[in-house]
Order: structure tokens, then sequence, then C-alpha cells
């Protein structure tokens, strides 16, 4: 999961709001200042138009502030259904003219929902999309002032200024930072309440007015004016807002169906205007009314991930094949609809969609609709929806031939997940049992939630290698030469590293001082999200809010969990290995000469680099650099998972998972005794060192295995392959898939190397190490071939 | 113990043989083909391997020389003087580009088997196992036999690509402990074998009649050079070798390619002399299909 999105620097903003009073008058000058080059279409979840003129909009920002503050602070029910019925114009947006279902959408600058831009969540204000009210040149000056007024109350008054205006001191000493892109620092704290899975069965089984009636039925047992009576009268308010909103796609298009030149785009229109007016009530009844419920809900709400598709869907869709309602290709063209306006949305970090595996209600029909969902991702071939296969031994095999397919074609998705690993880990890491362990599916990045019984936000990374390099310093950050970390005087214990043991356990400490606090921070962050917003539209579809009386983060969630997000892990290993081989065993340098050459960015040091380069790494199936990452591996996951004794939370769990913070965050750490450069990427996931795999890939296979994965909620590692492979040697592909499975593998990611991948090898030899090609007689790594014959290799083996 | 040199182990090797493999690749080849593509796998001994193209002349590597076979040459380059070389490899840990390197290592069987063991599970899910390549797998026999005893032992399934060209009693054990050999066929005459390989056919043709009297199930591989063996007489003789003998699985046939050839001048030899680039794939898809023509089913390229 991945919360960067911002291209100015939030941190100054976010003193600033500590600073209140000149704000009105400071802030627009400096977004203006920040912000020239900076454009709402890079921004997820940020369209570029919104249905509502500029003076419009702030008319609807006023009363949307005016409605909140009309409400008690502990009102928080009602006011949010109605914040949500007055918010929506901001969020919706027009049917584009080549669009099959409505819901596009955009976040206004003011606004409530669980997750929004800019790394926020409740009550948030959005600087760029405010930014651009104040640069419109349409806006008046009554406006502008107005704006200035919202502005200044909402700085103090959003759910994330509120929750750090209540860090206790050891919090703010431990996580002084939440700009993990723009500073240096181990532990950094996050600000979202993501990876939401619906209940999207519910949803399409009852449809809106099958909610309220369930709802209602709630109602009448509870007492009148409790804290209950409120949610469940604020639940259906929600809903009766929904309904609004379907109505107002529906007449829009309904007008355009009007005015369409085309017959035929008439007519599609006019479908749309229909689907939309039968599912603003009642149940989806077709596979395409179903669509268009499940993601104009998930829109309103602002969800980013879009659950088990082929359970929730399947039977509509089987049911419309079999009436001849529709064909596959009609199926695969609503599909492809559904695909293009989650590409336009634009959240690569998340847009995730799970196929496949146990616990689906009727499995027949899912897997039908889950062979076409694949096939519409074989041909749109875009970065979402991410789609990933679980699967398990006898489930129809159709389904992982067909995910090898498309991912030969050079498509990244299906990712693949192994419910034999998956299913027994989740158990023992969530501490539940194995009925609700088969509902675990991943969102975001790839952590575990059981889907729609838990929430597992992320709400802090740690970056172990930053941790070392502070640790090896005696507190000290080797980059800014300031204090960071655990206290100085806890060093004192550890002999100034006269043992390697003394080092290893004064990292440890380092790791478990910010642990405590980013577990903390975790719970304290759910209770102020609590305090603010009941998340009515996510409650009404989370077990088991309706039936506790509860919202989400107010005692309503059957699971509150919490995650956190490590990086660096391998690099962290493959350092103490070099520490422990030429420091501490071979004894060839010292600690103050690492520190040195660290400090050099191994300048004037090359070949003491290179002798750390040539200990062994992590990732070739080798038994000493290995078993470092299982003992970083566990102590990191096994006390992460003790805090949540600490805490209020069901679990508290490490997810070594993978976007690009492994890369941001490496460009602000210094270099690293594994020989890593300074300011240069950490490696990915689970995975090892970019390049330091080198023994092949089953030894690279045979050490991904090695970390337990029952400890954790989730972690994924990539693997490159040719597309020669794919092709030629399929039946040895999947013998080595099949046995990576067998052997503990609980996921994989697969990129097929394309010819843009082999250049690239050309270009960083480093990254390519295991990359083996046949040429001629016998094979060869691709890195080792003279530039030459790459190229020929590039042009004859592969096309 | 029993020790040997080998120069690289391999794994998922998929050509080598059936299924997943890992590929010990052993030293020395009594062999001089023209055509050889792995020059470093010639002589049994570790070998100085010198990119040109990697090196800064920096000279760092001078001085750690003992025996003087890295100097500052005339132009203020690097040079190297192969025949000093001992292999010591003093000199690689001052060459921070990487353009020293030795070919070459001591290995034990026994560490190697437990390399290898570790993709066992490979192995059975993909009727996979070891192969032993070179070089030539026979120009180290006590080691060789070691290996496959030991892969035996760990129920490993055993592949051994050589030329052949060894004892009778080196070929009779290493057939006890292989369940399939990769045998080479290079040229079907005499004089011509000797002309581009250095050494006679006889030896090696009596072996390859011994293991298919015994029944051993083996692969004819097939290197097809142009102006060596890309004649009709030789595809005759392919096709009527395996018609004979049902031991023979198939027949794989390798087109030439220069693509080894820059490690010549690395480890100071002289490029062999071919008159020809790379074969084009459609050039061995004609000889698959002319070697077809004289009968042969079991064939197709390798």
């Amino acid at each position: 999961m991945n919360q960067h999105n911002t291209a100015f620097n939030r941190r100054d903003f976010l003193s600033l709001l500590g600073k209140g009073a000149t704000i009105s008058f400071f802030m627009p000058a400096m977004i203006s200042q920040t912000m020239i080059s900076c454009s709402s279409k890079t921004i997820p979840g940020i369209a570029a138009g919104t249905n509502l003129g500029v003076n419009e909009m702030v008319q609807m920002l006023s009363e949307f502030t005016k409605t909140y503050q009309s409400f008690a602070p502990s009102d928080i029910y009602l006011r949010e259904a109605a914040c949500l019925a007055i918010q929506w114009p901001g969020i919706v947006l027009p049917i584009d003219p080549t669009d099959l279902f409505a819901g596009r959408s955009t976040q206004p600058a003011i606004g409530t929902r669980p997750q929004s831009a800019e790394g926020a969540l409740g009550y948030y204000i959005h600087l760029r999309a405010l930014k651009k009210l104040f640069d419109s040149p349409d806006i008046s000056i009554e406006n502008t002032n107005r704006l200035h007024e919202l502005t200044k109350f909402w700085s103090t008054e959003n759910t994330v200024y509120k929750t750090k205006a209540a860090y206790p001191p050891e919090m703010k000493a431990a996580l002084p930072s939440d700009d993990y892109i723009g500073e240096s620092g181990i532990a950094f704290s996050l600000w979202r309440m993501s990876g939401i899975q619906f209940d999207y069965n519910k949803l399409i089984n009852k449809g809106i007015s099958g909610l309220k009636e369930e709802i209602e039925g709630y109602r009448k047992s509870a007492l009148s004016n409790s804290e209950a009576d409120q949610f469940y009268r604020a639940a259906i308010s929600a809903l009766d807002t929904f309904t609004q909103i379907c109505l107002y796609y529906s007449d829009m298009a309904a007008k355009m169906s009007a005015q369409a030149s085309d017959s035929a785009h008439a007519e599609e229109l006019n479908t749309m205007a229909q689907v939309l007016k039968n599912i603003s009530t009642a149940k989806p009844t077709t596979f395409r009314e179903g669509l268009q419920l499940m993601y104009l809900y998930n829109a309103q709400d602002g969800a980013r991930n879009f659950g088990r598709m082929d359970d929730y869907l399947g039977n509509l869709y089987v049911a419309d094949l079999e009436s001849g309602k529709m064909d596959q290709e009609e199926a695969i063209r609503l599909l492809s609809g559904i695909w293009n306006m989650m590409v336009d949305r634009g959240y690569r970090y998340d847009t995730r969609l799970i196929i496949g595996g146990k616990g689906r209600i009727n499995e027949p029909n899912a897997d039908r609709l889950a062979l076409a969902i694949m096939e519409t991702s074989n041909r749109v071939k875009e970065i979402v929806p991410q789609v990933a296969l679980r699967f398990y031994e006898g489930q129809n095999p159709a389904l992982y031939q067909k995910a090898l397919d498309v991912i030969g074609t050079g498509n990244p998705f299906p990712m693949l997940y192994n419910d034999e690993v998956n299913i027994p880990a989740v158990q023992k890491a969530f501490e539940v049992p194995y009925e609700e362990a088969i509902h675990a599916i991943q969102y975001g990045c790839g952590e575990y939630v059981l889907n729609h019984r838990s929430v597992g936000t992320p709400s802090g990374l740690i970056n172990v290698l930053q941790a070392l390099l502070v640790t090896l310093n005696n507190g000290v950050d080797p980059a800014s030469k300031k204090p960071m970390g655990m206290p100085a005087d806890r060093y004192a214990k550890y002999n100034n590293f006269e043992t390697f043991d003394d080092l290893f356990s004064a990292y440890k400490e380092q790791v478990e001082y910010h642990v405590v606090e980013l577990a903390r921070h975790e719970e304290l962050e759910y209770t102020y999200a609590g305090k603010d917003n009941p998340y009515l539209f996510s409650s009404i579809l989370m077990d088991d809010c309706l039936s506790r009386g509860k919202s989400m983060f107010s005692g309503g969630i059957r699971y509150l969990g919490g995650t956190l997000e490590s990086y660096g892990n391998s690099n962290a290993a493959d350092s103490l290995t070099a520490i422990s081989d030429l420091v501490y065993e071979k004894k060839l340098l010292s600690i103050d000469m690492i520190r040195k050459m660290l400090d050099a960015n191994f300048a004037g040091f090359e070949k003491e680099q290179k002798m750390l380069l040539n200990c062994p790494k992590y990732g070739n199936d080798n038994e000493v650099p290995d078993k470092m990452l299982t003992d970083i591996h566990d102590h990191l996951c096994n006390f992460t998972r003790k805090q949540h004794e600490n805490t209020g939370l069901h679990s508290y769990l490490i997810v070594v998972i993978n976007n690009d913070a492994n890369t941001l965050m490496g460009m602000k750490t210094p270099a690293s005794p594994d020989g890593r450069l300074a300011y240069t990427y950490m490696n990915p996931g689970n995975n090892p060192v970019g390049g330091a795999d080198k023994n092949g890939v089953t030894a690279f296979l045979n050490s991904l295995v090695k970390p337990d994965p029952t400890i954790h909620a989730g972690a994924v590692q990539n693997m490159k392959f040719s597309k020669e492979l794919f092709s030629k040697n399929r039946p040895m592909l999947e013998a080595l898939l099949a046995t990576y499975f067998k052997n503990g593998g609980a996921q994989a990611m697969l990129t097929v190397i394309s010819r843009g991948d082999l250049e690239e090898a050309i270009k960083h030899p480093e990254k390519y190490q295991n990359l083996i090609v046949r040429v001629g007689g016998f094979s060869e790594r691709f890195v080792n071939l003279p530039p030459e014959t790459q190229r020929e290799v590039l042009a004859r083996t592969l096309y | 113990m029993i020790k040997g040199i080998i120069f690289d182990l391999q794994k998922f090797a998929l050509h080598d043989g059936p299924g997943i493999r890992t590929t010990v690749f052993l030293k020395g080849c009594e062999l001089r083909c023209k055509w050889c593509c792995n020059p470093e796998s010639q002589v049994k001994a570790p070998q100085l391997s010198f990119d040109l193209n990697k090196c800064t002349h920096c000279m760092d590597c001078v001085p750690v020389c003992k025996v003087g076979a890295l100097y500052k040459n005339e132009a203020n380059k690097l040079g190297v003087n192969f025949e000093l070389c001992t292999a010591c490899g003093d000199c690689l840990e001052e060459c921070t580009p990487d353009a020293l390197k030795i070919y070459g290592w001591q290995a034990d069987a026994q560490s190697i088997i437990d390399e290898v063991k570790k993709d066992k599970s490979y192995f059975e899910n993909s009727g996979g196992g070891i192969t032993l390549s070179g070089g030539d797998a026979v120009f180290q026999p006590e080691f060789a036999l070691e290996i496959l005893k030991l892969a035996r032992q760990n129920g490993i399934h055993t592949c051994l690509e050589t030329s052949g060209h060894c004892k009778l009693e080196t070929i009779t054990e290493l057939a006890k402990l292989t369940d399939l050999f990769l045998f080479d066929f290079k040229h079907f005459k005499d004089e011509d074998h000797k002309k581009h390989t250095e050494v006679s056919n006889r030896t090696l043709l009596a072996n390859l009649e011994y293991l298919c009297h015994e029944n051993k199930p083996l692969i004819l591989r097939c290197p097809i050079v142009p102006g060596v063996n890309n004649n009709v007489q030789h595809f005759k003789a392919i096709a009527d070798l395996s018609n004979k003998y049902a031991a023979i699985q198939s027949v794989e046939i390798m087109g030439f390619h220069d693509w080894g050839f820059h490690k010549y001048e690395q480890i100071g030899l002289k490029r062999p002399n071919i008159d020809s680039s790379t074969v084009p794939d459609d050039t061995v898809s004609g000889w698959v299909k002319a070697i077809q023509e004289f009968g042969c089913k079991k064939i197709k390229r390798g």
C-alpha cells in the first residue's frame, strides 16, 4: 500500500498546520510557490474536472462545513450522514461518452472518507484541490475569502491533525515524521484507513432496499436515541444518498441518450440509465447491474479494492449467459468497461481483485467468471486491476492454466496465491480458525485481511536497514549526523560492539523501540478514526457492524487488525552477514573501518566494497546468509506480532510487501555494509537484493521459501522468466512453479521477459544475473554474453 | 574425498537431458574441436581470464602478481603473459571492475552433491537430475565416478555428456552409474575427425558401440559446422547410426555458432579459424530435414 502521491513537501504543510493562526493568510501563497507544475492528472482519485463550477464547489464546501459544525462533536453518526448528503455532488464526475458504467469520481478539497488522497483519513483537507480552487480565474472574491475561512477551520479540525495532537511524548520521539519520501528515518507513520474489503456478496444479494430492510430490522430492536439507533438511522440516510446518486446518474445517462447522434450509442446510454434506475433501490438482477452497483458503491465510499469478484458476481454472470441475455464477449466488453474506469481512477497500488480459492459460495459459477476476468485482463493489458488468483489442490485446473497463459504473454497479472500455504499461515498469524482463514484475501500491495471480517491498514513503515545503520553509528543518523532512533544511553551495554551478538542485540533493541510505538500509533489512529467517523458506507458492509449496532472503529469490526510495512530486510541481512564474516570471523575489517567507508560512500574504498559485495548473499540457497535473513525476519515478525498484547488490536503483523517505498526510502538511506551505494534502492518485498541472486532460479526459489509465512500478514516476491520458457518449455515452467509452491511458496508475481527487459539487461547487467538464455547448443547467462551477441540473442532466441 | 576441477555449476538447466537439471561442468577435454565455444573448458587446470573491455588499466594488479604475469606494456596498458600465470587468484581482489577472473576451482564430490541435492524436489517433479558435462566429463574419470556414485546414493537421476574419448574400462564403469548418456558425434570419417578435433574417432566410436550393445540409453548430440561436417555423407552416417541402435533415444542437431569465441582471447588463445558465422535457424532446420530424409525419425534440434 502506498500513499505516495504528493509531489510537494507535505511535511511543510503539516508543520504549518500546527501553527494554526497564520494559515489562512499563508497557505495559498505557499501552495502556489511549491506546486506550480502540479498536475491533477497525476494524483490518483483526483480527476481533472468536476460537475461543479468553482463557485458552486466553494458553496458546497461551505455548506459541508456548516453542516459539520451544526452537530455536537459526539454526534458522529448523523453528522457524517448529513455530510455525505452534501458532499456527493463534489465527488461525482460526468459520464464519459465511451463509458459503459457510471461512477467516475474525484475528491473535493474538503470532505470525509476512510482514505483520501495526500495520505489522510476521516475529515480531510486536500491541498491540491484547494490550490486549484484558489487559482481558478473564475473564483469570486467572496468565495476566496470563504475558502480562506474554511482552510483555517479545517487545518485543525481534520482527523489527522487531531490524532497527531494526541501523540504521547514517547510516540513523538520514535515517530518524528510521516514524510518517508522527503526525510530519512527509521520509522514513519502513515495516514489512511486502507484495504477495506466490503461484503460485496451482501451488497449484490440484497441491493440497497434489502440493506435498508436489514438495518431497519436492527433499528427497531435498538433503544431509541441510543448510539446504535443513531448509527442505524445514519446508515439508512447514507443509503438514501446513494439512491439519489444512482438516480442522478440515471437522469444524466437518459439525457445523453436523447442527445446521442448515433442510435447504437443512444441505446447503450439508455441501457445505462435503466440499469442505474434499477439498482437505485432494487437488488441487481443482471451481471451488468451487479457490476454497476459494485463499482458505484465502491467509488462513493472511496474504497480502492474489489474483493472476490468471481464470488460475488459469478451467479449473475452464469445466469445471464445461460438465459442468453449476454454472451461471453459481451461480458468481457462490460468487464473491460469497468477495467477502463479503474485505470482512469489510477490507484495502481491498490485496485486488487481476487479470483479463485477456497471459501467461495458457488465455485463452478465463480470459476467461469474467473476465466472471463483473466481473459479481460489479457486483452486490456493495463497495470490495474491487480488481479490475483488464489488456488488450491483440487481447484478447477483451467484457472491456473489460464493464468499461466495470460502471464506468458507478458502480462504481470494474475499474481498467484497458494491457499495450501496461506490458509494455515493465516490461521496461525491472525489466530483465527480455518473457517475464517479461508476468507483471507489481499489488498493494496499484498497485505492480507479477512474478507469483510477484518481491517488491517498499515499505519506505519519501518526501514530496518536504516535501523542497522543508525545502530552501527551509536544512535546517529550517518546522513545528517543528528541523533536518531532509540536514546543514546541505551548503547552503553553493547560494549562498542565487541562481539557480533552485541551488534545484533543493539539492532534488535533499535527495531523494538520503534515497533512498540508503531503499534500504539496504529491503535491511536483507529481510536481517532472512530471518534470522528462511523464510515457509514463501509460499516454497512463490514462484519459485524450492523449486528452489533456499532461502526467499524467503534467496536463494530469483528477483527481490528493492524499491519506494519517493513523495508530493507534483505539489505539488512546481507549487511549483517558481511559484518559477521569480515569483521568478526575473518577480522579483515573493523567496525570503525566500516563506518568510514560507508561515510565515504566507498570512494577510495572500492576494494573493500568489493569484499563486501563478494560476501554471501540471501537468495542463493546458501545457509549462512539465508539464516541471517530468517533471523531478522523472525525477530521482526515475532516482536511485532506480540504487540497485540500491549494494545487493543486483535492482531498487529508485519507485511513484507512490494511497492516503490523500497526505492523511495532507499533514496534517503546511506551506504550499507552489504556493499550497496548510498541513496539507492533497497530490495523489494521478500526478494533478494537486485542482482545478488546468482545461483539460478531454483536456488532463488529455495531461498524465498525460507522466511516463515505464519508470522506475518503477507510477503510478496517477484520472479522474472524468459518468454521462451513460457512458450517452449511450459512443462518445465509448470514443474518449477509446482515445486516452489509445494515447498512452501506462498505467492508469486511472475514477469515474463520481453525484448524491452532484455534491453534493460544489457544496460543494467547487475540486475539480471539470473537470466539464462538458450544460445544454440548451450545455455548461457545473458549478462555474460558480449554485447553484440546479446543483441543477436535478442533478435533470434526470443522473437 | 575425491576432488576435481569444475568451472561452473548451473541450476535449472533444461537442455542437458530430461527435466529440470543441475549441470556440473568438469574442466578439461582431450579434444580440440575447431568450433569449440567453451575454450575455458579445454585444459584441466584453473586459468586466468582477462576482459580487456572491462579493464581500466589502473595497474593495481601488477604489484601483487608474484610471477610477473601482469605488466604495464609499451602502450601503458595492462599486459598479460598467460604462460607465466599460475592462477593463484591474488590479482582478483585488486581488480574492482572484475576484468580479471579465474576459470575453474577445486571441489570435492561430496560438496558438489550437497549443492545439487538442494534441488532434488525440482528433479523429482520434472523427471530431472544431475548432468555431468565439460570440458569432457570423462577427462576426470575418478572424480566423475565419485559424483555419479553419490548421486545414485541420493536417488538422483544421472546424465553424462561426453565425447566418449576414453578407455573402455572407464566408459564401462561410468555406464554402471549413468542413467542417460549425451554422446557427441562430430565426424564419421576418422581422418576428418582427427583434422578438426585433433583426435581419432576410433576409440569413441568403439565406446559408443559398446554402450549401444549394452543397451544404455543415450542421446546422440551432433554439432554441425559449415565446412566441417555439413555434408550428405555425414548426415547419412548420423541417420544410419541412429537407425542401427535402439539404445539411441534421439538425435539432437546443433548448428554452429561463434558466440563463445570472445573467450579465446580472454584466456590467451587465438580465435579459431572457422569459415562461417553463426548458422541461421532455417539452415539448421534444413539439415534436420536432410538427415530425416536418410530415414532418421528420432531427430530434433538441440
